[in-house]
């Protein structure tokens, strides 16, 4: 019955419904598509960076994230990787063996990072397979190597061109070694790909003369477990001859972009959200005023208080909800086309992709399309619906009948 | 009349003092640098706070300007060459078959990972016409007399350093100890010259042991193990084309 009225309320006036759930929509419509456009904007760095290669937690020996030098390297054995991986939410470990050298071909050269991978296990954190984009999937042979893409192009190199690698090895030994290329890999990163070179672990440990011995340990969380609380156990189980990090210790400033443009994002949204209110309390404020000489006789004709605020609050409920659900509903395929096919930023200006690969991004912006964000937008417009029906509650409470009908 | 005198007698004193300097540091640096030719062998050891390293050489020499060397052992690095020709070195890999002359960037890196820089191996200062010198005194080193010998650098001298100090032994002129200031004032590095042994009828210290001070518990130690001079060397042991042959 209540429901019914309330219904029919919403449409007596419907010029004044249509401009207040417009006004709810277009402000969630224009929430939700600047948070999935950013949380996909994260995400894909997160996925690109985190996920793929630097991996959310990592393990050094002590003091080589200050000098990151093979001399302060550690060696690890089965035992030891068998202790973290049996620590909860953990999802894979693979240890790479880490070096800066210089790479040359022909009259070229550039200062690279070798990664020595153990290639199983790489491919269950990085998606290795994936991301070849020519040549082979593995090394095939001790003396090759698989090449990021930006390295293949600045001395255009075709599978099976020979590369000299020199540097610093392990204890003052040098390294230097010629090697072949039998693949090239897109890291989805720019500045990756400018700069990375992969070779079995074990070629890597005899480039620098050494055995056994790691850089890295990375490990990789499984969904929705917590990397700090992943950290801290591992911390707990191994001993304080290794040094324990999480992403965002290995990132700091990718961290900090995330939350200054999170937070600027938080700002924009909260304007937004404050002109809804208006918006929708105007609406409100007209709902009850306009109408209280009917409230009046209705009061005067023995209607409950009670029941004639819920009926108003009904009104604005649905008001919102209407409105929700235009905005979320109009939303869904916008963020769902842009997921598939993401903004590339090269469309948008010449050289703007380019800066963007200056800092590290990949120039596209997918949309997130997860539903934590139009579902909670939704929620807190609902919120903000349920706060305004304050008002008219305290005027209807306060009302006196016959003073409202004397005009 | 008097006055004169005295001042006179004064004047050449303090001049045969400072000759004295001269020709301490010239005899010490002929003792070294008046070879015309030499052959060694020699014994490299790099020692870190948590590792060290040996590594085995041959060098031969000719007058300042001609030196070239290449590694024994480790197996790993054998056949690497150093060349030093004139101001420019040179240096061949046999992993990678390549001969590489070092860019100037390069030259303040260390030399195959000693405590010595490959400008080191270059500097072209001279003791002698570089600096200008006074004895500031006497001390025994290792049982043996010295003079020590302050060295301040000209002022357009091609010199890193702000100051040397060096223990030269009154009988044969050998550097025992070399002390290095940085334009700072600060000691910066010290060197000794160890175990005097006879090569080749000259009288010199077999082990050198380089200590940087701003680096805890790093040292290189040169130890001679074969010493011969003025022998003939042929001169296309010094050319770039000949490293990969040297052995």
């Amino acid at each position: 019955m209540i429901l019914k009225i309330a219904w029919r309320n919403i449409w007596r006036n419907k010029k004044r419904t249509l401009i207040s759930t417009l006004s709810i929509s277009g402000a969630l419509f224009l929430i939700i598509l600047m948070r999935s456009m950013q949380f996909g904007f994260y995400d894909n760095i997160i996925n690109t960076i985190v996920q793929s290669y630097s991996g959310y937690v990592q393990v050094h020996a002590n003091g080589y994230w200050d000098k990151q030098s093979v001399n302060n390297s550690m060696e690890i054995d089965e035992k030891f990787i068998n202790e973290i991986s049996s620590i909860n939410g953990i999802d894979n470990i693979a240890k790479r063996l880490q070096t800066f050298s210089l790479v040359s071909k022909g009259k070229k050269s550039k200062g690279v990072i070798i990664i020595g991978i153990e290639i199983e296990k790489e491919q269950l954190i990085t998606d290795w397979d994936k991301k070849i984009i020519e040549g082979s999937k593995s090394f095939d042979n001790a003396d090759r190597i698989i090449l990021s893409k930006g390295i293949a192009e600045y001395f255009d190199v075709t599978m099976g061109d020979t590369l000299v690698l020199f540097g610093q090895g392990y204890h003052g030994m040098m390294a230097a070694g010629k090697y072949v290329a039998n693949g090239i890999i897109d890291l989805k990163n720019p500045k990756l790909n400018e700069m990375t070179i992969f070779m079995d672990i074990e070629s890597a440990q005899d480039y620098i003369s050494s055995e056994n011995i790691a850089t890295h340990l990375v490990i990789d969380k499984k969904e929705y477990y917590d990397e700090k609380k992943i950290a801290e156990d591992v911390r707990k189980t191994i001993s304080s001859d290794y040094e324990v990090m999480t992403w965002k210790e290995i990132l700091p400033e990718l961290d900090q972009m995330i939350t200054a443009d999170n937070v600027g994002g938080l700002i924009m949204a909260f304007i937004l959200y404050v002109i809804v209110c208006f918006g929708m309390f105007g609406t409100v404020l007209m709902m009850t005023e306009e109408r209280m000489y009917e409230f009046g006789v209705l009061l005067s004709i023995g209607m409950d208080k009670i029941k004639l605020y819920l009926i108003i609050l009904l009104e604005t409920i649905m008001l919102s909800s209407i409105g929700v659900i235009i905005g979320v509903l109009t939303t869904r395929p916008i963020s769902h086309y842009f997921n598939k096919n993401p903004i590339n930023m090269d469309s948008f200006g010449e050289g703007l992709g380019d800066a963007m690969g200056e800092f590290g991004f990949d120039p596209i912006m997918p949309f997130s399309i997860n539903w934590d964000i139009p579902i909670s937008h939704a929620a807190f417009i609902f919120g903000i619906s349920l706060l305004i029906s304050i008002y008219p509650a305290i005027r209807i409470l306060s009302l006196n009948p016959v003073k409202a009908m004397k005009k | 009349m008097k006055k004169l005198v005295f001042i006179i007698c004064l004047f050449s004193f303090l001049t045969s003092f400072s000759q004295e300097a001269n020709e301490i540091l010239k005899k010490s640096e002929e003792k070294i640098r008046g070879i015309e030719s030499s052959y060694q062998e020699m014994m490299i050891k790099i020692i870190r706070p948590k590792w060290s390293k040996e590594m085995l050489m041959k060098g031969w020499s000719i007058g300042e300007d001609y030196f070239v060397s290449v590694v024994i052992s480790p197996a790993k690095e054998k056949g690497t060459v150093f060349l030093k020709r004139e101001n420019e070195v040179w240096n061949y890999i046999p992993s990678i078959e390549r001969i590489i002359k070092l860019p100037p960037s390069m030259m303040m890196q260390n030399w195959m990972g000693t405590d010595f820089t490959n400008d080191d191996l270059v500097q072209r200062s001279s003791i002698l016409n570089d600096y200008s010198n006074s004895i500031i005194g006497e001390e025994s080193v290792g049982g043996l007399d010295c003079w020590i010998v302050e060295l301040m650098p000209n002022e357009n001298a091609p010199v890193v350093w702000g100051k040397l100090v060096m223990w030269i032994d009154k009988k044969d002129y050998m550097q025992l100890k070399t002390q290095f200031f940085d334009e700072y004032d600060e000691l910066v590095s010290i060197m000794y010259g160890k175990s005097v042994k006879n090569f080749d009828g000259k009288k010199l210290p077999s082990i050198i042991e380089f200590i940087p001070l701003d680096e805890e518990g790093n040292k290189t130690i040169v130890e001679r193990l074969v010493w011969e001079f003025d022998i003939y060397i042929n001169k296309r042991f010094f050319m770039p084309s000949y490293m990969k042959n040297l052995r």
